[in-house]
């Protein structure tokens, strides 16, 4: 993708188009809270995986794994964790 | 199978599966056979006196199997109607629809976004004038309100011309060029109601002049849809630019009705002009009167009657108003002394005169050499518009031909009581 | 599980929609796969995640609900291209507002799209305006002193008579529920309406981490009521053990901080009633025609 700025000549005419592109923000920076997971505690339930709004947190062989990047630290996942495994931690 | 659609066997009119080449066709009859002939795919309209004859035509058809590439759709209102429109255009069919001043003003928000959205969708608008004041008789101002939205507009005088310009309508918003909505409008009752002779032609080479849709740019197919992630936010700032390729397209647009024109004068054998502006015994003319629509037709036999009498007298009937034909009318008004445009619609507190004339005005202004520009009211929410009418405007724009100056800039020609 | 929605949206952080709409998208992406639809959307909130899913999916304007996607059904249609199918999202402001004619138009012509409102109880994203979907008492930004006009109308019952082949009401902290009412609809063909409850953390004025619990007491306490009237047949999907008293929800949520004693007993009133009427009804066919 060239570094110039697209001109009139150069943006597809319409919205509409075969090409369609997802942005992906760094919402990770959007927290003040971050979740942390006992992976002792875990019992990979899954429920975290189900609720969790932003659909980053993923089920690895010992616990639930959650992409930092992306997470909002809205705190759902601590919420419906049946274990408590799951706390909201400040972020430095 | 034969068509039950006879109910207007009163007035003689056919319809129905009888191909014969010549029928006694109204406005609305002929719109409704020139999506047929188009082969539109995707037919959503709502009734609106004076446009009610093309919708339940239309539905004949296509429920009678005789459009069976077709779907009607019967939406609960006109802003439906448009929001369908768009939609079934993007999903890749030939879009016909049909409305009339309310309807059309209650579709505003969509038509916006039709164009906007490089949609090639076909309308027939059926002029009749927006309340209030209004009527269900006719004045221009449903399809002009639309010459800021971007959709292409031409107008027709009579059937037949409604006929062969809807048919041209669809070839010239599909071309790769142009991706623009397309309005062809007609007055409600003087054509829409009006039955003439009119010539079909064969669908055959109809289907070889107007291949099927298919845009170029658009896709909603999933299977052609192509994902690409970025993590730069997209400002999507792009408005100004994707106007411009809106005028861009207007301006191909001027070409493409020309062309299209031409290709079908050769293959059907009927020319509007060229494509843009017609101009009608403008020979050595010193006056000219322009006209839109029907008018037209009153105009001819005004301007024929005139030059018996020896007046230097012409007629530029204004089939594009938008693109509006600014090159065209300043290479017609060469040499003239006075040019006075007809304008079938209104604008209260505007910068003198109908907008035929404000724009006209626009055109021609940098012009060193200009003529006197003179602009007439008449036919204002559905006044007829009769042949003394006509003749009076003729005779004005004659007169300031002639002493080099005009009395002043707008007449309000079937005004009842003095101006002031 | 694959994401059809992508993260890294501006969905806010707890969005009770944004929730939804994995588990509705997942749910397609597995029944009939994401390449076998076009997506209609509307509304920004409730498809705010629309922009960022892998999905074809195309907008008019937020009072296009149920236009856009017939016009595109149709296209379908005479494309020979059936094989695709319609699915649309509107918020409660874009389905039951300003775009309530579309729906029942297109409801009254069993045009083949499965709508799904997201039932957020105010138009969100404009800043927290009230909606025909605001409870009785809330606070939003036009009815700052808590709504007193009138009550919630019943959505789920207005689409059931019209007798459209498919009406449910889901919530997010059923996910299951809501899982089996989009593989139902996604295998039926005509006019399907699924209204979706969904928190919004900043409009409610609620704990962003409290979202999936006050769904799940909204329907513990009568607030809001899980139905399904398939082909007609009215049946309710969640009987409550114990009806919880609706003080508890209330509590949760800063936009009902306002209410006095008298209006939470009217509240309560609310919640009893409806449940009553409902079910009265549960059982029973409404759509006249068929079983």
């Amino acid at each position: 993708m060239s570094s110039r700025t697209p001109t009139w000549r150069d943006i597809p005419i319409s919205n509409l188009g075969s090409t369609k592109m997802t942005v992906l923000n760094k919402t990770g920076d959007w927290r003040t809270f971050k979740p942390v997971v006992d992976v002792d505690t875990c019992i990979q339930c899954g429920t975290c995986v189900t609720f969790c709004p932003e659909g980053i947190i993923t089920m690895g062989d010992m616990g639930a794994e959650i992409d930092y990047y992306f997470c909002k630290g809205c705190g759902v996942c601590a919420n419906e964790c049946p274990v408590k495994a799951i706390e909201m931690v400040k972020e430095e | 199978m034969p068509s039950q659609s006879n109910r207007d066997g009163k007035r003689g009119i056919i319809g129905g599966n009888n191909m014969s080449k010549r029928m006694l066709l109204d406005g609305n009859h002929a719109a409704a056979w020139s999506a047929r002939l188009a082969k539109a795919q995707v037919i959503p309209i709502y009734p609106i006196t004076p446009q009610t004859e093309c919708c339940t035509q239309l539905s004949e058809f296509v429920e009678h199997g005789e459009m069976p590439w077709a779907s009607y759709v019967t939406p609960e209102s006109e802003h439906a109607v448009m929001g369908i429109a768009c939609g079934a255009s993007a999903g890749g069919a030939r879009v016909f629809t049909s409305s009339a001043a309310q309807g059309v003003v209650f579709m505003e928000e969509n038509i916006w976004i039709a164009a906007g959205n490089r949609l090639p969708i076909v309308m027939c608008i059926v002029n009749r004038a927006i309340a209030n004041p209004g009527s269900l008789r006719p004045d221009c101002n449903d399809s002009l309100l639309q010459r800021d939205a971007g959709w292409i507009q031409l107008y027709c005088e009579d059937a037949q011309d409604a006929l062969d310009t809807g048919i041209q309508m669809f070839k010239i918003c599909e071309d790769e060029r142009v991706y623009l909505p397309g309005i062809f409008a007609f007055e409600g009752y003087v054509v829409g109601h009006c039955a003439i002779p009119v010539e079909l032609p064969d669908p055959e080479e109809v289907d070889d002049f107007l291949p099927p849709y298919k845009h170029k740019f658009i896709s909603l197919d999933p299977e052609l849809r192509k994902y690409t992630t970025t993590t730069t936010p997209r400002r999507g700032e792009f408005g100004t630019e994707r106007v411009y390729q809106m005028q861009v397209a207007m301006e191909n647009a001027k070409k493409v009705i020309k062309e299209v024109n031409e290709d079908y004068a050769k293959r059907f054998g009927r020319k509007y002009g060229n494509g843009l502006i017609e101009k009608y015994r403008c020979e050595d003319a010193d006056a000219l009167l322009i006209t839109m629509g029907s008018i037209t037709g009153t105009a001819r036999k005004i301007v024929d009657d005139l030059r018996e009498e020896g007046e230097p007298i012409g007629l530029v009937k204004l089939r594009s108003f938008r693109p509006f034909p600014t090159e065209d009318l300043r290479e017609a008004v060469k040499g003239v002394k006075a040019v006075g445009f007809v304008d079938r619609n209104r604008s209260p507190g505007s910068s003198g005169g109908g907008i035929g004339r404000i724009e006209t005005a626009n055109a021609l202004y940098s012009l060193t050499e200009k003529p006197l520009l003179l602009g007439f009211f008449v036919g204002l929410v559905g006044r007829d518009v009769m042949p003394g009418d006509v003749r009076f405007i003729a005779e004005k724009v004659l007169k300031a031909a002639e002493t080099g100056k005009a009395e002043k800039d707008t007449y309000w020609v079937q005004l009842k009581g003095e101006e002031i | 599980m694959t994401e059809v929605r992508l993260p890294g949206h501006a969905l806010c952080p707890g969005c009770g929609g944004a929730i939804a709409e994995r588990i509705i998208y997942n749910t397609i992406n597995e029944t009939i796969g994401k390449d076998k639809v076009i997506h209609y959307g509307g509304g920004v909130c409730a498809s705010g995640g629309m922009r960022n899913a892998e999905l074809s999916s195309f907008g008019l304007h937020l009072s296009g609900q149920a236009t856009g996607s017939t016009g595109i059904s149709h296209a379908l249609k005479v494309r020979n291209r059936t094989d695709i199918k319609v699915i649309e999202f509107g918020g409660d402001g874009g389905t039951c507002d300003i775009g309530f004619a579309k729906i029942s138009g297109a409801a009254e012509r069993n045009e083949n799209i499965l709508h799904f409102t997201m039932d957020n109880e105010a138009y969100m994203n404009t800043g927290i305006q009230k909606s025909s979907q605001t409870p009785w008492g809330a606070w939003t930004t036009t009815t700052p002193i808590g709504r007193h006009d009138n009550f919630k109308k019943d959505m789920v019952m207005i689409m059931a008579y019209h007798f459209i082949p498919y009406v449910a009401s889901a919530s997010i902290a059923y996910p299951a529920d809501l899982k089996n009412k989009v593989k139902k609809a996604l295998d039926m063909e005509g006019f399907r309406y699924i209204h979706v409850f969904a928190p919004c953390p900043t409009g409610w004025r609620h704990d962003s981490a409290k979202t999936v619990e006050i769904a799940r007491l909204a329907v513990q306490s009568g607030m809001f009521n899980l139905v399904e009237v398939d082909n007609g047949n009215v049946k309710i999907s969640v009987k409550p053990k114990e009806r919880l008293p609706v003080a508890e929800y209330l509590g949760y949520q800063r936009r009902f901080r306002h209410l006095t004693e008298e209006q939470t007993k009217t509240i309560q009133k609310y919640s009893d009633n409806s449940w009553e009427r409902l079910l009265s009804l549960d059982g029973t066919l409404i759509r006249p025609h068929t079983n």
